[in-house]
């Protein structure tokens, strides 16, 4: 059995930081300072020793108590002090390993490591080790899913230019650079730790004014509005760019790993059996330019929110992408036969978000104009940054009428819909299909159409709804699967 | 594998009992050193009454209706008094097993084992000691054995 590296302690230790609040509470005697009262607190000082011994010697006793031992079949670890854990994890089961490799730890010759299976919750990994290099050295020569294959793989790296690309699309929803949703929904979660430091904010100050001067026609909540969107959104491209550079992807028979990261450097080792389907992605740009990009759904690859389960970053028509056979066995790369397509007459189900979100703005600018006349620069602006994500998303939805289909043959399934701003063509092998639902309304019941709602096997129960499919093709879907799924 | 029922422990039942008794007897005390002596004892009263209802009859007849039967191809845990509530894990789905101890656990009963399978966790509550490991190692073999059968096949190793 062997031990994990000794900086696990100070980690252990950063747990139990919440009981130095007893000797911040001890401090208040120092108010109002004098003389004697540090007297006080200096006869007192054991107390604070006592709590820094407890913190430590918890983080020893626990860094003691956790150990861990790998052989071909099956890796194992003890942890806990009082609540003793026994996990033994058959190499088998694992569906993702991940090496997380900082310029940081580098000199410590430390290594983290997170191991998943396909039970594993989201976002914590079944088992997270920090570990010595030597001893990943040992388990890379003996775990199956972290060797390579004897078989040449194919490697795939993905160039400077296509990375910059990808980062730009994928800084925000709306390939934009100024709205808010693509912040709160994708940049916000990487930008708000950063924006809040103090630099940060003096620069942006600076920039704001300097905005504000300059356009001067234009509100200036709205000109703080689009500086503050504006620098989250480059905040989040470099993010992006730091996270998703130096890619490539190593496909093989019995191999798939995915290396990526310029400052911290992450190893992925993934068990091609476990992908559950694959995903083609695409903003609105990208569909209009033939650029897409590929992801997969693999329990323990880009589970967390800051992160996407990139494997392609960015697929041109000039690229050629990985075959599905090496990713899924049992799916082909051929095309599909049988194909469902989204009605034309179903245009209300498709448009109807965009046109009621179009209208309500229109609606409460002209009644606001009318209830206050001196506002109506500052109306119409707001009305306009309202404006532009619906009128966005109805053509996107103007878009799927034509794209949206279902193609199915009795190994695999292939679908492409609309979901929010987004593209999706996903690909997975027929038995990983776990449930199909039709939905109906009075209204699309009368016009014979119906939205079909796909749940396939995943980490995460996502529900992918088609609309305005013709109800009879659907049930006929529906009575195939269920013939050859049973 | 052959089919096996197994049942919380006796002192398990007893431990959980002292550990409630326990607790009233802490609520009580916090009580008389906190509040006046009248209140005390009513709250007191009633803790206790609560601990002869609770900790004499209930806790031991939910505990003793948990039972666990395992067997080839399943994983079946029913509990409650009043509404049964049968749970079933198919082995086929199972992913990995983690056991978890406590200190004496050889006399408490204090023992869990989780099964994590596609899809969500199945507990395995108040084991006896020599249950829960024998349950964790032979569940461990069955796994690698099913491993190595989809794989290339060959010897399951010794689990120590």
């Amino acid at each position: 059995m062997y031990r994990e590296h000794p900086i696990k302690i100070l980690r252990y230790c950063i747990r139990n930081l919440w009981l130095l609040i007893f000797p911040l509470l001890r401090s208040s005697v120092l108010f109002p300072f004098s003389p004697e009262a540090l007297l006080r607190w200096l006869h007192g000082a054991w107390f604070d020793i006592l709590i820094f011994l407890t913190i430590l010697g918890i983080a020893v006793l626990r860094w003691r108590y956790c150990r861990f031992s790998f052989c071909r079949q099956f890796i194992r670890c003890n942890n806990g002090i009082f609540f003793r854990r026994q996990i033994c994890i058959p190499c088998a089961r694992i569906t993702a390993v991940t090496e997380t490799d900082s310029c940081l730890l580098k000199p410590l010759r430390l290594v983290l490591l997170k191991i998943d299976t396909a039970a594993a919750p989201l976002p914590a990994a079944e088992l997270r080790l920090w570990l010595r290099e030597k001893h990943l050295h040992q388990m890379r020569r003996e775990v199956p899913v972290m060797q390579p294959s004897s078989a040449p793989a194919k490697r795939r790296r993905t160039g400077i230019w296509m990375t910059l690309l990808f980062s730009f699309l994928f800084s925000s929803s709306l390939s934009g650079t100024i709205y808010i949703i693509a912040f709160f929904v994708q940049a916000g979660s990487i930008a708000r730790d950063l924006f809040f430091q103090p630099p940060v904010m003096k620069a942006l100050d600076e920039i704001n004014n300097a905005a504000i001067h300059t356009f001067y026609a234009i509100p200036s909540i709205i000109v703080s509005l689009c500086v503050f969107l504006g620098a989250c959104w480059i905040i989040s491209f470099f993010v992006n760019l730091l996270h998703y550079g130096r890619f490539r992807v190593h496909a093989g028979s019995g191999l798939l790993s995915v290396h990526m990261g310029i400052l911290i450097r992450r190893r992925t080792y993934l068990r091609p059996g476990a992908v559950n389907h694959v995903i083609l992605r695409q903003n609105l740009m990208m569909k209009l330019f033939g650029v897409l990009s590929m992801h997969l759904s693999c329990p323990g690859y880009g589970g967390g929110r800051k992160s996407m389960p990139v494997l392609i970053p960015v697929l041109t028509k000039k690229t050629t992408p990985l075959p599905l056979s090496a990713l899924m066995p049992g799916v082909s790369d051929g095309s599909l036969p049988k194909m469902i397509r989204g009605k034309r007459r179903a245009i209300w189900s498709f448009v109807w978000l965009p046109v009621t979100w179009i209208g309500l703005i229109l609606g409460i600018m002209v009644l606001a104009v009318q209830t206050a006349p001196d506002m109506e620069r500052l109306l119409f602006f707001s009305g306009v940054i309202g404006l532009i994500p619906a009128v966005w998303l109805l053509l996107i939805r103007l878009i799927s009428i034509s794209a949206e289909h279902v193609s199915f043959d009795k190994r695999q399934i292939q679908f492409q819909y609309s979901r929010g701003f987004s593209f999706y063509t996903i690909t997975a092998p027929l038995h990983h299909v776990i449930g199909i639902k039709i939905c109906r309304t009075p209204l699309t019941a009368r016009n014979d159409i119906c939205s079909l709602i796909i749940q396939l096997r995943g980490h995460r129960r996502k529900r992918h709804k088609l609309t305005g499919i013709s109800f009879r093709q659907a049930e006929e879907l529906k009575a195939f699967l269920e013939q050859i799924l049973q | 594998m052959i089919p096996k029922q197994y049942s919380t422990p006796v002192c398990a039942v007893r431990m959980m009992q002292g550990l409630t008794l326990f607790l009233c007897l802490g609520v009580c005390s916090l009580l008389f050193h906190i509040t006046g002596k009248r209140l005390a004892l009513i709250v007191s009263g009633a803790c206790f009454l609560v601990w002869i209802a609770g900790g004499l009859f209930c806790i031991p007849e939910i505990l003793r209706r948990i039972r666990i039967l395992i067997d080839g191809s399943k994983v079946t845990i029913s509990s409650g008094i009043f509404f049964r509530r049968t749970r079933t894990l198919l082995l086929h789905s199972l992913q990995l097993t983690i056991l978890i101890t406590t200190p004496f656990s050889r006399y408490t009963g204090i023992n869990f084992l989780l099964l994590r399978s596609y899809g969500g966790t199945l507990l395995l509550p108040f084991l006896s000691r020599k249950d829960a490991e024998s349950l964790h190692k032979e569940l461990t073999v069955c796994l690698l054995n099913r491993s190595m059968e989809e794989t290339a096949g060959g010897e399951v190793p010794h689990v120590p």
